[in-house]
């Protein structure tokens, strides 16, 4: 009798699932194709839509319970002429003599590398799993993600105070983030902290 | 995945003292996170900083979101305006 009753639970799921994935199907069919979008020049001003994405790519993110991001009272900035800043990227980038990321791990790799200020941001490979996003921009230019040669300019007239001597990389496609909260983001946040950061920017992809 | 686990570490930074502000490009995912600072963008997912080779543009997005790190009633949501 139970193995008839789970039986029956797993077409009522399979069912279940058919459907919603149907649901989307219809409704991405039913909008335009994702325009604006011209050559490697890069896009047109446009934000990303979840519609721009796979099928499976948009049943899972709107099946996905997120994680509200937690924090107790807002850091006090200092004035950015003063203040020492860090890059936080979640584009998979690595330099070449790293280990990059696992692209296989179930739920993401919560791992994160340290990247040396000195570094030439071209030299920065990408090993990120999610097929969300185009590589072509940042083949071409990868300040597009990790703007290291924009805040250098910034810090030579002044506007910026200086920069941390390195920062983080993750790859973003975490689906269980209980280590990242636990372990790693933790630990790496230990270390800005310790290099005397005041101001981090933190750029997804 | 990439707009919550910048949003994760972002409320983990800002609680060890360390003032924050990210971008995105996913206002839906954004708005389920909730990070402490953002700068909304209209730019698609792998176009964070807007395009290639276009430091003009990279240099506005970078210093309009560094704009929102004075702010302290959070979470800070604002959207891009030189678009």
């Amino acid at each position: 009798m139970a193995g008839y009753n789970q039986t029956r639970e797993g077409w009522k799921r399979g069912w279940v699932l058919l459907f919603v994935v149907g649901v989307f199907a219809a409704r991405s069919q039913s909008r335009p194709a994702a325009d604006g979008r011209s050559g490697t020049d890069g896009p047109e001003f446009a934000m990303a839509k979840l519609t721009d994405l796979s099928l499976w790519d948009q049943t899972f993110l709107k099946l996905y319970r997120y994680r509200q991001a937690r924090w107790s009272k807002p850091a006090c900035a200092k004035p950015l002429r003063e203040a020492r800043v860090a890059l936080v990227s979640t584009a998979g980038l690595h330099l070449p003599s790293q280990k990059p990321f696992d692209e296989a791990r179930k739920g993401g790799d919560p791992s994160y590398r340290w990247l040396p200020n000195d570094l030439a941001v071209q030299d920065l490979e990408i090993a990120h799993r999610s097929q969300a996003f185009s590589r072509e921009g940042i083949q071409l230019d990868r300040n597009l993600c990790f703007p290291l040669d924009r805040l250098r300019e910034l810090v030579r007239e002044g506007i910026v105070g200086g920069l941390s001597h390195r920062h983080l990389s993750w790859m973003g496609s975490i689906t269980a983030p209980g280590r990242l909260l636990s372990q790693t983001a933790p630990e790496a946040a230990a270390g800005l902290q310790q290099d005397g950061v005041d101001v981090a920017l933190l750029i997804p992809v | 995945m990439c707009h919550q686990t910048v949003g994760l570490i972002q409320g983990l930074l800002e609680d060890t003292g360390i003032a924050t502000v990210s971008l995105s490009v996913s206002e839906e995912m954004t708005r389920k996170v909730r990070p402490p600072r953002v700068l909304l963008v209209p730019f698609p997912f792998g176009y964070p900083l807007g395009k290639p080779n276009d430091p003009a543009l990279q240099r506005t997005v970078i210093l309009e979101s560094f704009g929102l790190l004075q702010r302290t009633d959070l979470p800070a949501l604002e959207r891009f305006r030189d678009g």
